[in-house]
C-alpha cells in the first residue's frame, strides 16, 4: 500500500512530508513481534498535531515497551481525503501504512472542543463505525484523552473509554489489560476488557453509566452496574522527575507549529484565573528540577538536531529555578547556534529581562495577557496583573529594543461594562504612547505596533466561572465592533475571534450526551476542521441542532444553579466544588485569591485530595514573591 | 574554519522535500553529529549552508550539492561518515571535497543539468514517428514556452538552452534524456522540453510524464561539462 500511495497519491497532495512516516526518530516496530498495537490519532492536521507535547511523551513511552507498539495518524487535509476516498482507501498510520481498523486501540487526544467533527470523520475514513455500541469485537477499541475527556459526556456515544487526567501511567496499564486479553494472537474481548479497565483509577467506560433526563433536559448521571466506580478521579504523575520525558521525540521533514524542542520545567498553575480550566485541571504544581532538565536538554539536542529549546509549561516565569536555567541554557548552546525560548510571559518587568536574555523570542515580539481592560474586571477573573505591572513590562521591552507588543484580552466575562472595553483601548494606547516616548527618547526611528488580540469568554467545566452564561452571538458581535471603532489607530492591530466558533465551544464545552446526535448530524452536512476559518460552517451547526431538537442556547447561555447537578460532576478533577463556589462568589464580589505558592493557601483540595504538596525545586518562593511584587 | 563541498542523492521518499526543508535536515543532522557547523552573525543566526540550484519536489536526483563552512576543521572522511549517519533514507552523501573558502559559489558556476524523464503515451505511435519528432524539434531554432512571472505570463525561447535530446519508445513508455541549461542564468525545465516534444508531435499522441529525474549537475565551459566537484 505504502508504495501505491507513495507513487499515485502524495505526488497530487499539497504537501507530501505529512504523510511520509519516515521522519528522524521515527520508531518502525516489527508488527508481528508486538502484542498490542496502538494508533494515536490527533484530530487535527499533521503540523498541529505532532506540535502536541502529550504525543511525544506517550509515543516514546509506549514504543520502549516491549510487547508494545504506537503509531501516529492525523486527520488527513482535504485534498488527502478526497483521494483516499476516491481510490477507497482506509485512513491508515503514517508509520507502516496499515489501516487503522488492524490495530488494537486506537486513542484520539481531546485538545479542543472543535477538532470533535475530525474525530467522527477519522473513524469514519477508517471504517470502523461511529458508535461505540454498533462496535463489535473485530474493531479496535476506542479510547480518548486530553483536557477536553475531563467533560467527556457530548462524546460519550463514540468513544469506549476514555483516560482522565495525566495518561503515562494509565495507559500502560490499560494497554497490559488488553494484553492479558488477547489469546493467540486474536483481538482480546471487547466486554472482558472494558469490565476489567474500569477497575483502574481514572478510567471512565461510558457505557457503564446511564443518564436520567427530566422535560429533556439532563438530570443525573450513574453507574447502571456493580463495581463502577461513582466518581471517576483524575490520574496525575507524582515526582515529575521520576515520569518518563522523552529525548528522542519524532523531527518532522515539515515545519509544524511548534518546530522546537520542547522542554517541559513544569506541570499545573496556581495562579488561579478564574476562566482558566488548564490553571484547574492540571493542578498540582510540579516542577522539574534543573538538573534533570539541562541533562533532557543535552540528549534532546544531540538526538534531534532542533535549533531551539522552548521552555514549557502553562506560565514558564513561574517556575522556581528559572534564571539559573535560562542561564546556563544560554551558555551551553549559545554557540552551537541553538536558541532558547518561552512560550509565554507574565507581564511584568522580570520576565521581560528574562526575554532580553534569551533574545530568541524578537523575532515574534513579545505578547501578553491582561485579559480585562480594567483592574476591576481583572479583579473578578483574579488576573494577577496590575496597570502599573504592565506598563513597567511594556516600557522594559521597549527600552530593550522590542518594537511590537501582543496584547490578549478577553471580552464577554461575567460583569463586564462599556467601561471593560473602553479600558482595553485605554490600556492599548498607554502602551502605544508610553513605546513612542521610549523609542524616541532612545531615537530609535521604527514604528511602535500593539497588537489587541480579543477573543469570547467561553464558561469551562471545572472553573469557578462554570456557572456563568456566555453572551449571546449578537451582544459579542456588538462588543466586537465597539471595541474597533476605539482602536481605529494607525499603531494598533485589533484581532478578534469568530463569536460563531466560541459559541459552539461553550456548548461542546458544558454539553451532555445528547449533543452526541448533534454531532453526528453535523459532520453528516459536512463539517470538519471547525477550528479552520475556511471550513467552519455555522449554518450546517445550526441546522444539525434543529434537526435533533437541541437548543445550544441551553448550554451556552443559561446561568446555572449551583444545587444543579452538572454533566461532568461525576469526574473529580481533585478540585473540590466547595472551592469552585467560593471563588465565583469572591469572582462576584471583585474580591483576589493569592497564589498558594507565594500566600495562604485557599484550599482548592488538591493538595490533601492527592497526597501530595506544591513542589518547587528554588524552595519555598513565599518570600521572593513579595520582592518581586507579584501580589 | 574549513569549506566542504558535498554531493549527495535526493532518492525514495526524499524526493518529496522542499528546498527548505532539506535545509533543514541537514542543519539537524549536523547538529546530532556534533558537525562544528558555522552560523551567521546576528539576532536569527543562520548555518553557513548553500545548495546548487534547487530541485522541484518530486523529482528523484543522483547527484545534488551543497556547501557547507565549519568553524573548525575536521577530517573529511569523518564528516562524511557523520554525517551519513544522521542522514533520512533517499539522501546518500556520495562524495566530500574541501574546497577553498573563497571558492565560488555553487548557484553562481553550476549551469547545466541532465534529465530523464519517463512517462506513457496515449496512443500507440512507432518509435520512428517520436524520434522525427525529436528531430524535428532540435531542427527548430525557436521554442516558446510561457511562465508566470509576478508582472504576467512572459514567453520565453529554450532553444538555446537545450544542448542535447534524446529518446526512446518502447510500446507506450517514452524515456527521454536531455542535456539543458539550468539555474539562475538560463533555465529550461524538464517538463517544457516534453510539453514542447508533445506539440511536434501534432495530436498525433499525448505525452504524460510519470517520473522526472536529475541525473547530475555540470558547469558547462563551452564544450566541457565539469563536475562541481571538480571545478575548484
Ligand atoms: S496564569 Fe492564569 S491563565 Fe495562565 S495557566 Fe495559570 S491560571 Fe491559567
Amino acid at each position: 500500500m505504502r508504495d501505491w500511495v507513495t507513487e499515485k497519491i502524495l505526488p497530487k497532495v499539497e504537501k507530501p512530508t505529512r504523510y511520509l512516516g519516515t521522519e528522524w526518530n521515527a520508531v518502525h516496530k516489527p508488527w508481528d513481534d508486538v502484542a498490542v498495537k496502538m494508533a494515536f490519532a490527533f484530530p487535527d492536521v499533521y503540523e498541529v498535531g505532532m506540535s502536541h507535547l502529550g504525543l511525544r511523551i506517550l509515543y516514546g513511552l509506549v514504543n520502549e515497551q516491549k510487547d508494545m507498539l504506537m503509531e501516529r495518524v492525523f486527520a488527513p487535509w482535504v485534498d488527502m481525503e478526497e483521494m483516499l476516498r476516491q481510490y477507497n482507501l482506509p485512513l491508515f498510520t503514517l508509520e507502516s501504512y496499515r489501516p487503522l481498523s488492524e490495530f488494537d486501540v486506537v486513542g484520539f487526544t481531546l485538545q479542543y472542543e472543535m477538532s470533535y467533527t475530525n474525530v467522527l470523520n477519522m473513524l469514519n475514513l477508517a471504517g470502523i463505525p461511529l458508535r461505540s455500541i454498533d462496535r463489535t469485537s473485530k474493531h479496535p477499541l476506542i479510547i480518548a484523552g486530553g483536557p477536553c475527556a475531563l467533560n467527556p459526556e457530548p462524546l460519550a456515544d463514540f468513544i469506549d473509554i476514555f483516560l482522565l487526567g495525566e495518561s503515562e501511567e494509565l495507559l500502560l496499564e490499560v494497554l497490559a489489560v488488553i494484553k492479558k486479553n488477547k489469546k493467540n494472537g486474536l483481538r482480546a474481548d471487547r466486554d472482558r476488557v472494558m469490565e476489567e479497565v474500569v477497575k483502574i483509577p481514572g478510567v471512565y467506560v461510558p457505557a457503564f453509566y446511564d443518564v436520567t433526563y427530566q422535560e429533556g433536559k439532563f438530570k443525573k448521571i450513574e453507574p447502571n452496574r456493580p463495581g463502577v466506580p461513582k466518581r471517576i478521579k483524575k490520574r496525575v504523575v507524582a515526582d515529575l522527575d521520576k515520569a518518563y520525558f522523552p529525548t528522542n521525540p519524532i523531527v518532522p521533514f515539515m515545519e509544524i507549529v511548534h518546530d522546537r524542542i520542547m522542554l517541559e520545567v513544569l506541570r499545573g498553575c496556581t495562579r488561579g484565573c478564574r476562566f482558566c480550566q488548564a490553571g484547574i485541571i492540571y493542578r498540582p504544581v510540579r516542577e522539574r528540577s534543573p538538573q534533570t532538565l539541562l541533562k533532557q536538554a543535552e540528549e534532546l539536542v544531540r538526538k534531534t538536531g532542533h535549533d531551539e529549546i522552548s521552555l514549557t509549561s502553562l506560565s514558564t516565569t513561574d517556575y522556581s529555578c528559572i534564571e539559573p536555567l535560562i542561564n546556563r541554557l544560554v551558555n551551553i548552546y549559545g554557540e552551537q547556534g541553538v536558541g532558547i525560548s518561552l512560550p509565554s510571559l507574565r507581564a511584568d518587568a522580570f520576565s521581560v529581562g528574562l526575554a532580553e536574555e534569551i533574545q530568541r523570542v524578537r523575532k515574534t515580539g513579545l505578547t501578553f495577557a491582561p485579559e480585562a481592560g480594567t483592574q476591576r474586571l481583572r479583579d473578578v477573573i483574579n488576573k494577577g496583573v496590575t496597570e502599573e505591572a504592565l506598563l513597567e513590562a511594556a516600557q522594559a521591552a521597549f527600552s530593550a529594543g522590542w518594537t511590537s507588543i501582543k496584547l490578549y484580552f478577553m471580552i464577554g466575562l461575567p460583569t463586564e461594562t462599556e467601561k471593560d472595553l473602553e479600558g482595553i483601548a485605554e490600556l492599548a494606547r498607554k502602551v502605544v504612547e508610553l513605546g513612542q516616548k521610549t523609542l524616541k527618547e532612545q531615537g530609535v526611528r521604527k514604528r511602535v505596533k500593539v497588537t489587541v488580540s480579543v477573543s469570547s469568554f467561553v464558561p469551562k467545566p471545572h472553573t469557578p466561572l462554570q456557572w456563568e452564561p456566555q453572551d449571546e452571538i449578537e451582544v459579542l458581535k456588538k462588543k466586537q465592533s465597539y471595541l474597533k471603532s476605539l482602536l481605529r489607530d494607525r499603531h494598533i492591530t485589533y484581532n478578534w475571534h469568530a463569536a460563531e466558533v466560541s459559541f459552539l465551544e461553550a456548548v461542546f464545552a458544558k454539553g451532555d450526551r445528547q449533543l452526541g446526535k448533534v454531532l453526528e448530524a453535523a459532520w453528516r452536512k459536512g463539517c470538519k476542521f471547525d477550528s479552520w476559518t475556511e471550513h467552519f460552517r455555522f449554518q450546517s451547526w445550526l441546522d444539525a441542532f434543529k434537526e435533533c431538537n437541541v437548543d445550544p442556547g441551553f448550554y451556552a447561555h443559561r446561568k446555572i444553579k449551583y444545587d444543579e447537578v452538572l454533566p461532568w460532576d461525576h469526574i473529580d478533577v481533585g478540585v473540590t466544588k466547595k472551592y469552585l463556589i467560593r471563588e465565583h462568589q469572591k469572582a462576584l464580589r471583585g474580591e483576589i485569591t493569592g497564589d498558594c505558592r507565594f500566600v495562604n493557601c485557599p484550599g482548592c483540595g488538591i493538595c490533601s485530595r492527592f497526597g501530595v504538596a506544591v513542589v518547587q525545586k528554588g524552595g519555598d518562593t513565599r518570600n521572593a514573591a513579595v520582592k518581586n511584587r507579584i501580589y | 574554519m574549513q569549506r566542504l563541498r558535498i554531493e549527495f542523492t535526493k532518492e525514495k521518499l526524499a524526493k518529496f522535500l522542499s528546498h527548505l526543508e532539506l535545509l533543514k535536515v541537514f542543519e539537524r543532522a549536523m547538529r546530532r553529529g556534533a558537525i562544528p557547523l558555522s552560523f551567521t552573525r546576528g539576532f536569527h543566526p543562520h548555518p553557513r549552508i548553500s545548495f546548487g540550484p534547487a530541485l522541484a519536489v518530486g523529482i528523484t536526483s543522483s547527484r545534488e550539492y551543497m556547501d557547507v563552512e565549519l568553524k573548525r576543521r575536521i577530517p573529511v572522511s569523518q564528516f562524511k561518515e557523520k554525517l551519513q549517519q544522521q542522514l533520512p533514507q533517499g539522501i546518500v552523501v556520495r562524495k566530500v571535497e574541501e574546497i577553498p573558502l573563497k571558492a565560488t559559489a555553487l548557484m553562481a558556476v553550476i549551469n547545466c543539468a541532465v534529465y530523464q524523464v519517463r512517462g506513457e503515451v496515449d496512443k500507440l505511435l512507432t518509435e520512428k514517428e517520436f524520434e522525427e519528432a525529436i528531430k524535428s524539434l532540435l531542427a527548430r531554432n525557436y521554442i516558446p514556452v510561457e511562465r508566470e512571472t509576478k508582472k504576467g505570463v512572459k514567453r520565453k525561447n529554450i532553444r538555446e538552452g537545450i544542448y542535447c535530446l534524446t529518446g526512446s519508445l518502447v510500446n507506450r513508455c517514452f524515456n527521454v534524456h536531455m542535456k539543458v541549461a539550468t539555474g539562475s542564468g538560463d533555465n529550461v525545465r524538464p517538463e517544457e522540453v516534453v510539453h514542447a516534444l508533445a506539440q511536434e508531435l501534432e495530436g498525433k499522441a499525448q505525452l504524460s510524464v510519470l517520473s522526472i529525474h536529475r541525473e547530475a549537475l555540470y558547469v558547462k565551459e563551452g564544450d566541457n561539462y565539469l563536475s562541481p566537484m571538480e571545478v575548484v
